[in-house]
């Protein structure tokens, strides 16, 4: 049966396939539908995960016919080679990137039956991009940072022409995000202190308390900076959520729990007898 | 009054009888028995094997602990077990050999009432000719597995890197020494930390760093594998290990048995069945765990080792022995209590109890080499096993012997791991990971078998910060300072 193919940007392509651990009829079900799929979108490789199965099985055409690869893994790589490729994931896209030239996989057959292959150049390179679907990885994930920020951004405009809601209107960071992290990066710095004692001086102990106090106090600022910049963040960004005002004071109302919890142990157990 | 032996002071161990006594008081007798006199504190090994830690920041006197805790200490090794006594007694006894307390090689039965086996492996270098032998670490390679072990690598990583110092290339070799090891991690920590002082020592471009193991996935480390929650769906450690291999310069072959080590040169069986060699001038090789070949006899003196023990030697608890083939696994063959099923005063924890069958995919080569990775019980799941037997231990003693028993399956167990790849206060890197459960739950969770809601997975100097806390913390807990029973496994 011919199934729908994942493309970008469904997240589903991310899951982790789990290995086949019955070979049987279910499996040879699934196996017809990625045969049926391949012919039909003219592929000449797919991962069971871009019907949306989760689970480790590739099929890739050869000379001989097309090859069922049940939860192949790679053994040995030798050398590298950088090329353009493309991925049925990503239509319209081509990524430059490198991978290994010769890798040595053993894989099962669809009874089970342990194979292995020796292979090299487009062959190799069609496999190890399979195989990274099975672990949840595309493309991308073979690029550098700066590379996948930047193609990040041509796949998204791609999609938002295509009509898809990818809501870039929305950031996907908040400036107002910087300061809870803050608040709570603050937090949980004067909660590592709480070790302290333990090892300390009584000088040194007066130091920390002193110390914590100071940041107990950073922490409040920065959650009142918080909760006035993200009132106007919110007003700039209306349609992103029907409710940013209630995540707003949630999240201030979390941070005050937190504040107070960890200025109570600052007080009756940093603090100097 | 009862009498609890303990045989081993491991973590799993440690924890079982540290905290036994503590719930016993003084009206019961814990008795320790290990051939160690010196506790361990295992993970930072890896920090000793690359000179960054001296041997003696890793361990501390065991003596005055337990003497602290009111736990009799024997050094020495337990040799037999006798579970119905013998023909003069019913009471079970366990035969040991001292290794210290100027008594060595003097045997002694030491009574008990309860037993909770919780003796570690055997670090059975003997199984891969070359590794080592029945004494012990070979001579071509070298270990972490203990403090000592450790402290020898660091003296050989000192040598490479005069060597490299002087201009000469070195390879470094570092993973499993045979195709059913377990402890993928330490050797994954070890590469890595071996990388990093080679860059702070400015040699690294004349390193060659190949990892070699057993998996048949990079990251697999013995679980099948971790899974970190990303953008809602979960990327697996596979990925995540790739690129951190990559990015570093280190080159990897997994699924490969080493059947023979030689003077600067490994032999290996690969998953497709063809050989090879790898060659080395540093190589650190983790070996195979085996059972300390404990034996059991009846009342009569015949041998019951069979009855209490798995042919690895590890002791039989109430697992499910008899799953069958990969596809039949269940996280219900994992064990819940800990107790083995012929003697009900017997428990065992930690590595010393025996797995129903491993986590990751077992594999052969073509041959019918076996290479996979056998299932870790080390590090959190090992103290938390050791706690939940030592609670049952106690609540059989004070309630009686239908006193229900605490459970600690690692199949409902999640486990936190923080690798470290390189230690540096500012320039150190661990990776954090949780996983829930250990062993994967493929009717609860199907699929991967694995909960993302309690998966996380980071790599950066925060987790260094974690891993050097956690070694401060753990040794704190072990020495029984106060507040020690608040710190968690």
């Amino acid at each position: 049966m011919i199934k729908e193919l994942i493309t970008y940007p469904d997240e589903r392509i991310k899951y982790v396939s789990a290995d086949v651990r019955k070979f049987d009829d279910e499996l040879f079900r699934l196996l017809e539908n990625m045969h049926d799929t391949m012919e039909h979108y003219q592929l000449n490789a797919i991962a069971a995960i871009q019907i949306a199965v989760p689970a480790c099985a590739i099929i890739v055409k050869t000379e001989n016919g097309p090859l069922e690869l049940i939860n192949p893994r790679i053994l040995v790589t030798d050398g590298e080679v950088i090329a353009e490729e493309i991925s049925a994931y990503y239509p319209d896209f081509t990524a430059t990137l490198k991978r290994h030239d010769r890798i040595k996989v053993v894989y099962e057959n669809r009874f089970g039956e342990l194979q292995h292959l020796d292979t090299e150049g487009g062959f190799s390179r069609v496999l190890q991009r399979k195989m990274d679907m099975l672990f949840g990885g595309t493309l991308l994930d073979k690029l550098n940072k700066e590379g996948r920020q930047e193609a990040e951004k041509i796949l998204q405009k791609q999609a938002q022409e295509a009509g898809y809601e990818l809501g870039e209107s929305c950031p996907t960071v908040f400036v107002r995000d910087y300061f809870k992290r803050g608040a709570k990066y603050l937090l949980a710095l004067v909660g590592f202190t709480f070790i302290l004692p333990f090892f300390i001086s009584p000088e040194l102990r007066t130091l920390v308390y002193t110390l914590d106090k100071y940041a107990l106090i950073g922490v409040i600022l920065l959650m009142v900076v918080y909760f006035i910049y993200a009132q106007y963040e919110g007003k700039k960004y209306k349609q992103c959520t029907s409710c940013q005002i209630g995540n707003i004071i949630g999240t201030v109302a979390i941070l005050a729990f937190q504040l107070l919890i960890i200025s109570l142990g600052v007080f009756f157990w940093i603090s100097p007898k | 009054m009862a009498r609890v032996v303990v045989l081993g002071g491991g973590v799993a161990g440690h924890t079982a009888a540290t905290f036994a006594a503590d719930w016993l008081g003084k009206e019961h007798e814990v008795v320790v028995v290990t051939p160690n006199s010196k506790w361990n504190w295992i993970p930072s090994n890896i920090w000793v094997g690359v000179g960054q830690m001296s041997k003696e920041e890793v361990t501390f006197d065991l003596a005055p602990v337990y003497q602290k805790a009111g736990i009799t200490y024997k050094q020495a090794k337990a040799v037999s077990l006798n579970p119905e006594g013998n023909a003069s007694s019913d009471k079970p006894f366990v035969t040991i050999e001292y290794t210290g307390q100027s008594k060595v090689g003097q045997s002694e039965d030491v009574t008990y009432d309860y037993l909770i086996n919780a003796t570690g492996p055997k670090l059975n270098f003997a199984a891969t000719p070359g590794l080592g032998d029945a004494n012990g670490l070979g001579e071509f390679t070298v270990s972490v597995c203990t403090a000592d072990h450790a402290d020898h690598a660091a003296h050989e990583f000192a040598k490479s890197i005069e060597k490299m110092k002087k201009g000469e290339r070195q390879k470094f070799l570092i993973g499993t020494g045979h195709g059913m090891c377990t402890c993928q991690g330490a050797a994954f920590e070890y590469i890595f930390n071996i990388e990093h002082e080679l860059r702070k020592a400015g040699v690294r471009d004349l390193a060659d760093i190949q990892w070699i193991s057993n998996e048949s996935f990079l990251g697999d480390f013995g679980i099948g594998g971790l899974h970190m929650k990303r953008g809602g769906y979960a990327a697996s450690s596979r990925l995540f290990a790739e690129s951190l291999y990559s990015e570093r310069g280190v080159k990897w072959l997994i699924g490969a048995h080493v059947n023979k080590v030689e003077k600067g040169k490994v032999s290996y069986e690969l998953l497709d069945g063809t050989m090879g060699e790898e060659s080395f001038d540093f190589a650190m090789l983790i070996p195979p765990f085996a059972g300390v070949g404990l034996k059991a006899y009846d009342k009569a003196g015949e041998d019951i080792t069979a009855t209490v023990f798995a042919p690895n030697g590890f002791m039989k608890v109430d697992a499910n022995y008899n799953a069958g083939a990969y596809e039949n696994w269940k996280a219900s063959d994992w064990p819940r209590t800990y107790q083995n099923p012929t003697y009900k005063n017997l428990f065992a924890a930690g590595i010393a109890f025996a797995p129903p069958h491993p986590i990751s995919k077992p594999m052969s080569s073509p041959n019918g080499t076996q290479i996979f990775p056998t299932p870790p019980r080390t590090g959190m799941p090992s103290g938390i096993i050791g706690k939940a037997v030592a609670h049952s231990v106690c609540d059989l003693i004070k309630k009686g012997p239908d006193a229900h028993l605490h459970e600690a399956s690692m199949a409902e167990m999640g486990a936190a791991c923080v690798a470290s790849a390189g230690k540096g206060l500012f320039d150190g890197t661990a990776a954090a990971l949780t996983v829930y459960p250990v062993v994967p739950d493929f009717e609860k969770y199907p699929g991967i078998g694995r909960d993302l809601d309690y998966t996380f997975g980071e790599i950066g100097l925060a987790g260094h910060w974690i891993k050097h806390i956690l070694h401060h913390m753990f040794i704190y807990k072990a020495k029984l300072n106060p507040g020690w029973t608040l710190i968690p496994e």
